[in-house]
């Protein structure tokens, strides 16, 4: 019953890459690397990107699922500011029509924890809010990826 | 009795729209709390209590509360069970984003070492 009634409008999904944040945001936002990592063999592909990276700006990538099944996931940019933050909104065409826009925010956030020589870093747990979801905008996800502090 | 797994897609919506508003998320943490009629729900929220019953009202439609006469009073009573739909839903998302944000990583690191 807790678990059920905690109603969570945001997921956050953190992960540590060791690589500078210009390059994190690079792969990003240049529809090659994009395609170069979106899904893999055990699962789908992205094959086609195109995008528009400004405020407002549309995205759109299209893909097949290993058995070959076509899908489609595209969105309008809400904030780019390299290399820290990027922001869309996010609809896919599988699984259930009719479900609402997600907003998916994208944070590149120094490690400060990490320790300069550890090979496995410390992970910040920083406690996150739940934002308020926007109108339709029933969820959203909130990637952070923590990286080595700058020099 | 609406079955818990994603069945029907105007229901589903039903609950995306019902959950979206802050005061009725606000209104089923309280109705956790325990049932209540629709006079001491309006008490704790700054809005008139026809807001309040236009409130109800969704939560009804979207089965998320059921309202239970108890005498001559009519309580508002919590039912999680739509809840599982967007618990399902968000698991799907979390475990997609947990498994892109992987690729991205070895993406990103690999590219690292070859430069």
């Amino acid at each position: 019953m807790n678990d059920t009634m905690h109603i969570n409008d945001t997921i956050v999904v953190e992960i540590d890459i060791d690589a500078p944040p210009e390059r994190v945001f690079q792969a990003w936002i240049d529809p090659r690397q994009r395609l170069a990592w979106w899904g893999d063999d055990a699962t789908y592909r992205g094959t086609k990107m195109e995008s528009d990276l400004r405020v407002g700006g549309k995205w759109r990538t299209e893909g097949k699922s290993t058995q070959g099944k076509p899908f489609t996931v595209s969105g309008q940019y809400t904030r780019v500011e390299p290399p820290t933050a990027l922001g869309f909104t996010w609809n896919h065409d599988w699984g259930q029509s009719g479900l609402p826009e997600t907003h998916v925010l994208i944070e590149l956030t120094a490690n400060l924890l990490r320790h300069p020589r550890d090979a496995h870093p410390l992970r910040i747990h920083e406690h996150v809010r739940a934002r308020r979801p926007q109108p339709g905008m029933a969820a959203g996800a909130r990637l952070v990826a923590l990286l080595p502090r700058a020099p | 009795m609406r079955k818990p797994m994603v069945s029907d897609k105007a229901d589903q919506r039903d609950v995306f729209q019902a959950l979206a508003d802050p005061t009725r998320r606000a209104i089923l943490g309280l109705l956790r709390q325990g049932s209540q009629p629709v006079g001491s729900i309006a008490r704790d929220f700054p809005i008139s209590r026809p807001a309040v019953s236009r409130h109800l009202r969704i939560l009804r439609e979207a089965e998320l509360v059921t309202e239970i006469k108890v005498g001559r009073n009519r309580l508002y009573e919590l039912n999680a069970a739509p809840l599982k739909n967007v618990d399902d839903w968000l698991a799907h998302y979390r475990y997609m984003w947990q498994h892109q944000l992987r690729n991205l990583k070895r993406f990103v690191e690999q590219k690292g070492r070859t430069h």
